[in-house]
């Protein structure tokens, strides 16, 4: 799975979940004013659910956050940490 | 660049700018601490005056590129014992955002922060469900147990008219019936006698003091997996704290003792005659747990309170079912964060003495006094 390929999904769960339209991959919704903290939390909570992924305590920075190829990057590579778990584990 | 940092006694004069403006309507309609110097004094005897003050653990500020300050979370940390071994506990409270500048994120970086502090365990017992959220979305839990509240009806007439009066529309109808209050509520005990008739109990009250209080604490913790650690100056600070906040009610502290002179725990509440008053601790073993809150329930009626309400401690269940109080959960929240997965669990199932002088009830500014 690639950044690219999941952004759409990005854009999508902010819209329904989050009621932020974006106008592109790089707009900073933080800067911008769209995020506040209890959207970031729901943002975080509904990347978990859609993604199946578990963002650990230590890397919420709002950095990762703030824009959908930001995020996408982020999902991105907790995807590939926690495949790379499961495999040792299993 | 905006950041977190630790709050400063330089920063007093800002802060309280801040909280008066997100808190104001709440602050001058309950409290009395409006003015500048009462925050300074505030928050020089809450943050940095207590016994337990550690720079290890600062309140928390979030300042602005332009030096604005937009966000502050109030941090007090004290001991607790936790299966025998002394640890940090860190208690947050006053959290505010300037309602202009959350979209900065500002409150998970401020939480985010907290929580990250050397602490063996975060918690804050007065979220609502904002905060609630917030703390749940940066892995923190809600300690249902200790976020249930229980009320004793004493005079349930009284108490309905009580709660009337705060709804303006209502308050002239409560004025008429007030005359007839008296004689219903002889009415509802004589026909209800198991749920709102007190007799005199066996036990005996004497006055509880810091000594006693103390020993109480340390005797009762006994079985706990958590429990406070206090020694004679904490205690005293926190006696202190108690006796200042006079707007809560009429300061009520018995130890009580058998017919034959042994202690069987005691209690600690605010009385308030013909409205709700408040309990900030009932200290018992399971065995006395019982007679201990008959006295308290007995005290509470025989000075004229309409119903008595507190947090639950889980060991009283039994005996607070078992006389007929009701529970509610929820607002305020108990939320709880920490690496420990052990200390988590112990008190996810109870197995805690976390009473409110362990939480941010003593952080609070004072109500003001009675007139």
């Amino acid at each position: 799975m690639t950044p690219d390929l999941i952004a759409p999904k990005i854009i999508e769960l902010l819209s329904e979940r989050i009621q932020i339209e974006v106008a592109s991959n790089e707009e900073d919704f933080v800067a911008s004013g769209m995020l506040d903290s209890l959207g970031l939390v729901e943002l975080m909570a509904s990347l978990e659910e859609t993604f199946e992924i578990h963002i650990p305590f230590d890397e919420i920075e709002i950095d990762n956050f703030r824009s959908v190829t930001r995020i996408a990057e982020f999902v991105t590579s907790r995807m590939a940490v926690e495949e790379v778990e499961e495999s040792v584990f299993f | 660049m905006n950041h977190v940092r630790p709050f400063a006694k330089t920063d007093f004069s800002r802060v309280a700018v801040l909280h008066h403006q997100v808190m104001g309507a709440a602050t001058e309609k309950t409290f009395s601490v409006v003015k500048s110097q009462d925050y300074a004094e505030y928050f020089e005897s809450i943050y940095f005056q207590h016994p337990w003050y550690d720079e290890a653990f600062p309140s928390l500020v979030y300042e602005e590129s332009d030096g604005r300050i937009t966000g502050f979370l109030g941090v007090r940390s004290h001991r607790m014992l936790f299966k025998g071994s002394s640890i940090h506990v860190a208690t947050s409270s006053q959290f505010v955002v300037d309602p202009t500048s959350r979209s900065t994120g500002a409150g998970v970086q401020l939480l985010k922060t907290f929580l990250s502090g050397p602490q063996d365990l975060s918690l804050t017992d007065g979220g609502n469900n904002i905060s609630r959220k917030l703390w749940e979305g940066l892995k923190g839990t809600t300690a249902l147990v200790y976020s249930t509240h229980w009320k004793k009806l004493l005079r349930p007439t009284q108490y309905g008219l009580s709660e009337l009066r705060e709804r303006k529309l209502w308050s002239p109808i409560a004025s008429a019936a007030k005359p007839f209050c008296h004689l219903l509520d002889a009415l509802v005990g004589r026909r209800f006698p198991h749920h709102f008739s007190f007799a005199e109990p066996a036990t005996t009250a004497e006055i509880l003091t810091a000594e006693t209080l103390l020993k109480l604490i340390n005797e009762a913790a006994r079985d706990g997996a958590l429990k406070p650690e206090y020694d004679e100056r904490s205690m005293q600070w926190m006696l202190e704290i108690i006796n200042s906040k006079q707007g809560w009610g009429t300061l009520r502290k018995h130890l009580i003792r058998d017919s034959k002179g042994a202690v069987l725990g005691g209690y600690v509440y605010y009385l308030q005659p013909k409205g709700t008053s408040t309990v900030l601790l009932v200290i018992t073993n399971k065995r006395t747990g019982g007679e201990v809150l008959d006295h308290l329930f007995y005290d509470a009626w025989q000075q004229g309170a309409a119903a008595i309400s507190g947090r639950l401690e889980p060991k009283l269940m039994q005996e607070l079912s078992e006389r007929h109080c009701f529970f509610n959960c929820g607002r305020p929240w108990m939320m709880i964060h920490s690496y420990n997965h052990d200390l988590l669990q112990a008190i996810h199932r109870g197995d805690a003495q976390l009473s409110m002088l362990e939480g941010e009830w003593c952080m609070r500014f004072p109500k003001p006094d009675k007139p």
